[in-house]
């Protein structure tokens, strides 16, 4: 008997760890995953509280309404044009054409799902009826109109501001856009999505950012090794160019290779690395992880983690591969860069009120992790001040600023014909404006003009509010 | 037990007693405000519940009954009956079914009860048990299928059908004969109650219910350890069962549509994917503290009433509830682990854990379903879920664990009578 009663005892401890484990996991699982749940768009619960409940107001971070219900219990929209078209895929409509919208992703909170139930016997007892809570977003409405205005006519794109400190979303801007007031107006295509975050590009050039971490990270001597392009290089069963046409850049440094963006350089940096350190070092950056963040819904970036042969790897490491990533990524990837390698998680709201006015707690994200030692961080931050003073970037330049940025031309197609997707990726290196921007414009060209351009008009518009 | 504890304890089951009944009152006062005018059904169960409630905890003191685990089952039944009332509306017929269907079951309890504490011809029943049992599992083969699964058997009584399903019940079955087999010392014995098990889960196998046959598996492995304490045995018997699911996972389209859908429901929302997407969009709903009763859409979940019961539960009652409602389970296989931890033989030492192990998997297996934690499986949330046989076979069990109570607290008055006449005669 004692013999049993000892095992007894054993599967008497394993149920325990299980029931606990099993209810924290649960509570863990509602908790993180709760939101996404809800705000499903198979979620019929959500209609029938649109009809019955005056939805919670969206304000900007500095108090200007985005979106409200009025008396009638219509759901009107910013006065101002340039504003209502610039936000519109970030504040969302109610019939969820955009798929990530505020009004989308976090309608349980403006429906006033997760109410308190003191509020709830308050409003019963005062026989009003239910009222949602208001959302307070840290997105500057001005700042996006601005950056909305700037972006070249008739282009398609997306621009992404954060802070890179704190990893509040400044502005998304996506292009083309639409009128979430009046939604039976015909769109162009791609207008309902938010292309910061939903968007899932060919990096090009703006992921040697990824494969130069991987370098500095994982090869010892890397800072005086000498590179040589002569336009064009053999790896494994075929060439690697380099977009210098007839000229080449001949010998570079590891400096130099970054600041004029050398293909062959890093193909070649690709090709000492191997498959297996340059996908330890993009997963680490986030490529391949399920993003799941409190305040938005952002895609998941790919990198092909099968790379099996030499060809395929250098272009990887180039930014050619099967690679795909949003610009909100490329945001966060460049803000660990400027934050001595820490990577913020991206936040959008600001802060929860109730409709009597208490503050909801509402809880966001800790920082995504270091994704890069603070040694790695600074020489890449110095490399990119070059690409920015007299590299391929001097276009982003902000008077009375250190700017540090990668400019990117993504090859979206075989055809020479076909423009390259236009990249630009940077930030001011400043404490005081501590601003991140991703830039991204279809078949613009080279990442050196338009998106250099363009990011820079943002990071200054930015200094200005 | 310290002698000193028995009064303290006695207010323990009286505070908890007055919990469940107002729990009780307040939902019922909820559904009769909301029904106006209120059917009879409700009025009767209304008043049923306290009264029924407060009787069984003024049962005489002779019987020795744990009060603990008869308040915390009674509570499941009444969140049952109550969240069924709210949600099923008039949609079904009878939605007081659950009631009677209580009733049957403390009836049932006690029925056994009685007869685990006084008989003792363990091998004889084992032999009639494991022969009933196999025929009840084959029957379903002989009176037609229900929803296309051969694991009910259909009853024509007068004009209504019945059905039952008897692996609900040749679970307790499985529990006394692995009871009785492993409690001796003899590996002939051992053997054979192995190789019942096995037939069981044969035939479950062969009907396709899965689910019930992870629960045997589970039971009959645990119960082993316990007697043997054999690692060797029972990493074995581990082993085999990983296997089989390799198996059934490659053979059975089933079980690879379950996992698919368990791994990404969102994407199979159009078919397959369906209840568990509207089960996960119900408990987000619900939110950390409910909807609030009969509120929500809860019949938007297919079997909102068995398979889903919790995610109604979260949805109406919320997380935070539907918490309690764990921890109510956990209450109960923790004191069936002590019953079992207590008891002075083998074969109630091994049943009781047996009970408390079924009890505590299969409220797992299903939450994890509900939840997507773990792949979905048609087991019943015991106490809770809609339906006749899976209430009564758990009060049958929760009798077989009040008369391992029983008897280990008859022997304790019985060590401390000895223990006293003895002091007695020294001096």
């Amino acid at each position: 008997m004692k013999e049993f009663r000892r095992h007894v005892v054993v599967i008497r401890l394993i149920l325990l760890l299980v029931f606990i484990g099993m209810g924290i996991r649960l509570f863990d699982t509602v908790y993180s995953q709760g939101s996404r749940w809800l705000a499903s768009k198979h979620n019929t619960r959500l209609s029938v509280a649109k009809e019955q409940v005056v939805m919670g107001s969206i304000t900007d971070c500095n108090g200007v309404t985005l979106a409200y219900d009025d008396a009638l219990g219509i759901r009107c929209y910013s006065e101002n044009n340039a504003i209502r078209y610039a936000t519109a895929q970030t504040v969302g409509d109610v019939s969820s054409f955009s798929g990530t919208g505020v009004q989308t992703f976090h309608a349980g909170t403006l429906l006033g799902f997760s109410g308190s139930i003191i509020d709830r016997t308050w409003e019963l007892y005062k026989g009003k009826s239910k009222q949602g809570d208001n959302i307070q977003l840290t997105v500057n409405a001005d700042l996006c109109a601005d950056i909305a205005g700037a972006f070249p006519y008739g282009v398609k794109g997306a621009v992404t501001l954060i802070n890179y400190k704190t990893g509040e979303i400044l502005a998304m801007v996506s292009m083309p856009t639409y009128d979430p007031a009046n939604l039976s107006l015909p769109v162009e295509d791609t207008a309902y999505m938010n292309k910061c975050l939903q968007g899932l590009y060919t990096p090009g050039s703006v992921f040697k950012l990824v494969t130069l971490t991987s370098a500095l990270e994982n090869l010892t001597g890397v800072l005086s090794e000498v590179y040589t392009c002569e336009g064009t290089k053999q790896f494994g069963s075929g060439n690697v160019t380099c977009m210098s046409g007839n000229e080449h850049h001949g010998t570079l440094t590891l400096r130099e290779a970054l600041t004029r963006s050398c293909n062959i350089s890093f193909a070649q940096i690709g090709y000492e690395l191997g498959s297996e350190n340059l996908v330890k070092t993009a997963k680490t950056l986030g490529f391949n992880d399920n993003f799941i963040f409190a305040d938005i819904k952002l895609y998941n970036s790919e990198i092909q983690t099968d790379i099996n042969n030499v060809y395929d790897l250098a272009w990887t490491a180039v930014g050619q591969g099967k690679t795909l990533v949003t610009p909100m990524h490329m945001a966060l990837i460049v803000s660990a860069i400027a934050n001595d390698g820490v990577m913020p998680s991206p936040k959008l709201i600001k802060q929860v009120t109730g409709s009597t006015g208490i503050q909801r707690p509402h809880k966001s994200d800790g920082a995504y992790g270091t994704v890069m030692s603070s040694g790695t961080a600074s020489i890449i931050k110095e490399y990119m001040r070059d690409v920015v003073e007299y590299g391929t970037g001097t276009r982003a330049q902000v008077n009375g600023y250190r700017v540090c940025g990668k400019t990117g031309s993504a090859e979206v197609s075989d055809d020479k014909n076909v423009n390259t997707n236009a990249w630009f990726v940077g930030f001011i290196d400043d404490e005081r404006m501590p601003y991140a921007v991703s830039v991204v414009l279809e078949g613009a060209g080279s990442g050196g003009y338009h998106a250099a351009e363009l990011a820079s008009n943002a990071l200054y518009y930015a200094t200005t509010y | 037990m310290k002698a000193g504890g028995s009064k303290r304890k006695g207010t323990g089951s009286r505070l908890q007693m007055l919990f469940v009944i107002l729990f009780q009152l307040l939902g019922m006062a909820l559904l009769v405000l909301k029904r106006i005018p209120v059917p009879t059904g409700l009025w009767l169960t209304a008043v049923c519940l306290p009264v029924v409630t407060y009787g069984l905890n003024r049962l005489p003191k002779k019987l020795r009954l744990d009060k603990t685990l008869l308040n915390m089952v009674l509570f499941l039944c009444s969140v049952s009956i109550i969240l069924l009332f709210g949600v099923t509306r008039n949609t079904v017929p009878l939605d007081y079914m659950q009631a009677i269907f209580a009733l049957i079951g403390i009836v049932a309890m006690f029925v056994v009860f009685s007869f685990m504490k006084y008989f003792r011809e363990w091998g004889k029943l084992s032999v009639l048990l494991f022969v009933v049992s196999v025929l009840a599992l084959i029957a379903p083969r002989f009176t037609g299928s229900v929803n296309g699964a051969y694991n009910w058997i259909k009853l024509r009584i007068g004009g209504s059908v019945l059905t039952l399903q008897p692996s609900e019940f040749v679970k307790q079955a499985l529990i006394l004969i692995l009871a009785y087999c492993f409690s001796g010392e003899k590996w002939s014995l051992r053997i054979l109650g192995i190789a019942a098990a096995v037939i069981f889960c044969g035939i479950l196998a062969i009907q396709g219910d899965f689910g019930a046959l992870l629960l045997y598996f589970v039971v009959t492995l645990a119960m082993y350890y316990a007697s043997t304490g054999n690692l060797l045995v029972t990493g074995a018997g581990i082993g085999c069962g990983l296997a089989a699911a390799v198996g059934a996972y490659f053979l059975s389209e089933n079980v690879r549509n379950r996992v698919m859908i368990w791994l990404d429901p969102w994407s199979h929302y159009n078919d397959k994917g369906y209840q568990l997407v509207q089960s996960l969009i119900a408990i987000a709903s619900g939110g950390l503290f409910g909807m609030g009763l009969g509120s929500g859409s809860p019949r938007v979940v297919p079997l909102y009433d068995t398979d889903f019961v919790f995610s109604s539960i979260c949805e109406q009652l919320g997380l935070v509830f539907a918490l309690a409602v764990m921890a109510v389970y956990f209450v109960i296989v923790m004191r069936g682990m002590s019953i079992s931890v207590n008891s002075r033989t083998p074969f109630y030492c091994l049943a009781a854990l047996g009970e408390s192990v079924l009890i505590g998997a299969q409220a797992m297996l299903i939450i994890g379903g509900n939840v997507q934690l773990l792949p979905l499986t048609g087991v019943t949330l015991p106490f809770v879920a809609s339906g006749g046989s899976s209430l009564v076979a758990s009060f049958c069990g929760i009798g077989i664990l009040e008369a391992a109570a029983s008897i280990n607290r008859c022997d304790d008055m019985a060590d401390k009578k000895r223990q006293k006449e003895r002091k007695g005669g020294a001096i």
